[in-house]
């Protein structure tokens, strides 16, 4: 794993004919109205809107790995659950390879969820407990009316958690969840979620409930997976770290707007937007003699109710200027910037 | 060092289990720190770092049974059962609990709570306890003024700092503080972390962190030790730690903790903690260690000095360590035995 | 998982597991419950086994007190109340069972279709529980048996009817919880019908509280049961607890001094009744999901003494 060959992906070759991407996210907005009570209405509260996601743009090829990193709040898991249907966009296209999910009827979703699988934070709660591994790996198949007969079934699903590291499948096929690890139920989550050979894996903090001592070998399995299948891989989590080491590119999301984006180790060494920057230095590192001077902002992550004008990390940027108060800036390449791919949205930057 | 704020020597936790089997918790721990001191336990999930700190205070359950002795500025806090710990609790230490942010109750303001441990402990009461939370909430960072808000008024970041002045309400020695970051995002675990080696400083605070996450032990702690299946298999320096681990778990843990820019591979330990509810022969890690050795198999470790402050309980050491200082867990445990 | 569960890690594994019959187990008060109520069941079914005299011909004298021939004495055409009154449980228990029966149905697809759905579907469906709750039983109840005449099938529908709505409130909430469980959404996620969800992942968890509601149902029926018998809106042919204490109210008992004529059956339901609550709410009990949090209770734990220090020797 050391030497790891370049993706052929977008990112490396900008320019260059490319097949059409497994994802395709264009501005996408997602909105939830704050619940008034029927005094409020009736008192002439003013309707106000959570604006989860706020115009993202996102694009994954086959074989991506990529990392949707921010902090809670800023709007990549709802993101995701947009992409996934489980919520309903306000605004924006969502192409999932190339057929732009709005317009599919409820029926034709079946065929939209086989190519699209989601992995979920919770080992402990995404596996029904009264089911055992057999079943609840099998019933994508039996949604989705794959395998022709109940041995069919068996030999697909053995497979799946074989290629999931539950070696051998026998042992692990009768049992119920709660007689495996948490990294046992996880590899059982991706077992499942990989029996349909999906184009696009979405992956909601997969790691972050395991232990350290675990973790690895999860994120080194889904590498490993995506690889073997040129499976795209969208993975949400706040651990800039691990996003650095197993992802191809970083996503920098804030307040639902993506404000950085770019290859992975270029996006953590070479960062440009203020906010990133601020990020990366407090993060802790485990190396006692790792010290950087932690750059901790003043306040806290303001709701995405309240959105401020013109920039919306200027009321914390430690760098912001008049104009940054009301021109609102978009993903651009920053100037000092070589690489290819690496976008920023900073009106200082760019 | 100068006489300890906080000893605990030889703290052995048993739980009983519904079955009728006993469940060996904590096995053997000892620490020692003094004012001042911040000191990491650190340690994955089920290897007994939360109980050890519970049982530091006296909050277990009835199925648990305790040995060992826990001095707090020198009082013997333990063996007395819960009468002796009680006068000590809150008044000489006090704890963060894990998801502190979701410990106070919804429908009494921050201000109120924290002037509760004062008026049960007899402090304060009245005007001059709510002048203290006041004072109590500036020192964490709060505006004295918050204290009329309700919790839900606050963040989650807010409210793990009024854990905190929680804690304080008391004026303790020690503070246990039990996964204070876990949960909350990274620009506030930073702020939190600051505010928790501040107080130490300033206060003169003695402070166990207990956590899962090196990356913040090496941030705040200048000490630590590291706990496996119920006991501390190393102890020293979060430098040496690091750099001149002993122990193959503390190498391999701190292997499989990605670091922000490096390159290097990320390591996993396969296998899983041994149950402890079954009596062990041999050491604790010996099925998941890259490095073991026939002896591992029959013999169980004893914690021995390595290094100056360094201490570990791994058989490897005792075929390279030029020390030889034996100090057998179930010897006499004092802190200068362990230095 | 938190740590702090390491007392409660087999806990946690063995409700999982547990099945009805560990969680009866384990509330004693259950387990009393469930025996009184397979007590009666065995003696219902197998009515002419333990019936000791017939329950048509006379085998004593007009109200003879109990005596070591009759146990329970005779009623007012001597016939042997004992036998009277096993024979009567059968008709009340199969009321009672049937009516549990027909009232589970609307009680389970309401509860779950609402939970489930939220939203409309929600609202119009706990408005028809709400007006199906605020209906006075008995009395609609005795309308329905005067109108539509007085035969078991009849009972049992009507009171079937009327008793649903408690099941679909319960279940329904219960409902609404697991729909937000990680396990759930993913089945949806993962494109399963709402049928398929329903079906095979909301509805065995239910199941066990459907089941508890279902028995405190069935003791509710067997008690409307005998008030409608009671008030004379029974079916005449047929022999229940409510019919005995109607029969002996009407044939002068009462003045008679004949209490073994009338307590008996009475004891009968009530004991029924309770045992059914008992097995109910405690398989209730056994689903409530524990609260995961650390069982601090101080003053409880125990010092061990230190007579050779519990570690590994050297």
């Amino acid at each position: 794993m050391t030497d790891r060959t370049p993706p052929t992906s977008r990112a490396e070759h900008d320019g260059a004919h490319r097949a059409a991407p497994v994802l395709s996210v264009r501005e996408l907005k997602t909105q939830y109205p704050v619940h008034r009570s029927l005094v409020g209405r009736l008192l002439g509260q003013p309707k106000r809107t959570v604006h989860a996601v706020d115009g993202v743009s996102l694009q994954v090829d086959a074989g991506e790995f990529v990392a949707l990193v921010g902090e809670s709040g800023c709007g990549k898991t709802t993101t995701v659950m947009s992409i996934l249907g489980a919520v309903k966009a306000t605004e924006g296209v969502i192409e999932v390879n190339g057929t732009d999910i709005a317009d599919v009827s409820s029926r034709d979703m079946l065929s939209i969820y086989r190519q699209m699988q989601m992995i979920y934070q919770d080992p402990y709660g995404s596996l029904d407990p009264r089911f055992r591994i057999r079943r609840t790996v099998e019933e994508p198949l039996l949604v989705h009316g794959v395998g022709s007969s109940k041995r069919d079934r068996t030999r697909l699903v053995s497979a799946a958690l074989e290629s999931a590291g539950l070696r051998p499948a026998d042992l692990y096929m009768d049992r119920f969840p709660h007689e495996l690890s948490g990294g046992q139920r996880q590899r059982v989550a991706i077992a499942a979620a990989l029996i349909l050979n999906p184009a696009l894996l979405l992956a909601d903090e997969p790691v972050s409930m395991l232990d350290v001592s675990v973790r690895a070998s999860v994120l080194n399995l889904l590498d490993t997976l995506r690889r073997e299948r040129n499976m795209a891989v969208v993975m949400v989590t706040h651990d800039l770290s691990t996003a650095g080491h197993f992802a191809d590119r970083i996503v920098v999301m804030y307040l639902g707007r993506v404000v950085e984006e770019g290859p992975a180790k270029e996006v953590l060494r070479n960062a440009q937007h203020p906010y990133t920057r601020a990020l990366l230095s407090v993060v802790p590192q485990p190396d006692p003699r790792d010290r950087s001077t932690p750059q901790t902002l003043t306040g806290e992550t303001p709701n995405p109710i309240d959105i401020p004008t013109g920039c919306r990390f200027h009321p914390r940027c430690p760098m912001a200027q008049e104009q940054c108060r009301t021109i609102d800036p978009t993903l651009a390449r920053p100037a000092s910037v070589s690489i290819s791919g690496h976008r920023v949205a900073c009106l200082l930057a760019t | 060092m100068s006489e300890p704020i906080l000893d605990v020597r030889d703290l052995n936790v048993w739980f009983e289990l519904p079955s009728g089997r006993e469940l060996h918790a904590v096995k053997g721990v000892s620490f020692a720190l003094g004012a001042g001191e911040v000191l990491g336990l650190v340690g994955e999930s089920g290897c007994g770092k939360t109980t050890t700190i519970l049982a530091t205070m006296g909050l277990l359950p009835s199925s648990a049974e305790v040995s060992g002795e826990v001095r707090v500025d020198g009082a013997d806090t333990l063996s007395g059962g819960e009468d002796s710990v009680r006068a000590h609790r809150w008044t000489d230490v006090a704890m963060v609990f894990q998801g502190a942010m979701n410990c106070f109750s919804p429908v009494r303001t921050i201000g109120d709570q924290i002037v509760e441990p004062m008026k049960y402990h007899g402090l304060a009461k009245g005007d001059a306890a709510r002048q203290r939370a006041g004072e109590l909430l500036e020192m964490v960072g709060i505006p004295a003024s918050s204290a009329q808000r309700y919790p839900h008024e606050f963040s989650g970041g807010m409210r793990q700092r009024a854990a905190i002045a929680m804690a304080l309400a008391c004026d303790p020695k020690v503070l246990l503080a039990d996964e204070p970051t876990t949960g909350l995002d990274v620009m506030v675990q930073a702020q939190i972390l600051e505010l928790l080696s501040g107080l130490a400083q300033s206060l003169g605070l003695a402070v166990v962190l207990v956590t899962h996450d090196l990356p913040v032990v090496a941030e705040v702690c200048s000490r630590a030790a590291v706990m496996y299946a119920g006991q501390i298999i190393e102890m020293g320096a979060v430098d040496d730690l690091y750099h001149d681990s002993h122990h193959p778990y503390t190498r391999l843990l701190f292997a499989a903790t990605p670091s922000l820019l490096g390159d290097d591979v990320v390591a996993s330990i396969p296998g899983t903690p041994p149950r402890l509810d079954q009596p062990l022969t041999g050491c604790s890690f010996r099925e998941r260690c890259d490095s073991a050795m026939d002896v591992c198999a029959t013999l169980s470790p004893a914690l021995i000095t390595v290094g100056a402050q360094h201490s570990a309980a791994c058989h490897l050491n005792a075929v390279t360590s030029d020390r030889g200082t034996r100090v057998a867990l179930d010897g006499d445990v004092t802190p200068e035995a362990l230095q | 998982m938190s740590e702090l569960d390491t007392a409660s890690v087999t806990e946690e594994q063995r409700s999982q597991r547990s099945g009805l019959g560990t969680l009866l187990v384990k509330h004693r008060a259950g387990l009393i419950g469930g025996l009184i109520l397979l007590v009666f069941v065995i003696l219902a079914v197998g009515a002419p086994l333990f019936a000791p005299f017939s329950t048509t011909t006379a085998s004593g004298g007009v109200f003879a007190p109990p005596s070591a021939r009759h146990w329970l004495g005779t009623n007012d055409g001597g016939i042997d109340m004992l036998s009277l009154l096993i024979q009567g449980g059968r008709i009340s228990m199969l009321v009672g069972f049937a009516a549990a029966l027909v009232a589970a149905i609307p009680g389970a697809l309401v509860g779950i279709l609402s939970g489930y759905f939220g939203g409309a579907v929600d609202t119009v469906l706990m408005r028809i529980t709400d007006f199906f709750l605020v209906i006075p039983v008995i009395p609609v109840m005795i309308v329905i048996a005067a109108v539509w005449g007085p035969s078991l099938l009849h009972l049992i529908i009507a009171i079937g009817v009327l008793l649903w709505t408690s099941t679909a409130r319960v279940l329904r909430a219960q409902v609404k919880t697991l729909r937000q469980r990680t396990f759930v959404r993913r089945a949806v996620n993962l494109g399963a019908s709402r049928t398929r969800v329903m079906t095979r992942h909301i509805l065995p968890h239910v199941a066990p509280l459907l089941i508890a509601q279902t028995v405190v149902t069935m003791a509710l029926a067997i008690f409307y049961e005998t008030a409608l018998a009671f008030l004379g809106l029974g079916d005449p042919t047929a022999v229940s607890w409510g019919t005995i204490i109607e029969d002996a109210f009407l044939r002068t008992a009462i003045s008679t001094g004949a209490w073994w004529a009338i307590v008996p059956p009475g004891l009968c339901v009530a004991l029924v009744v309770i045992s059914a609550y008992l097995v109910g709410q405690s398989i209730e009990e056994g689903l409530n999901p524990r609260l995961r949090v650390a069982n601090i209770a101080p003053r409880s734990w125990r010092v061990r003494p230190l007579v050779g220090r519990g570690t590994e020797a050297l």
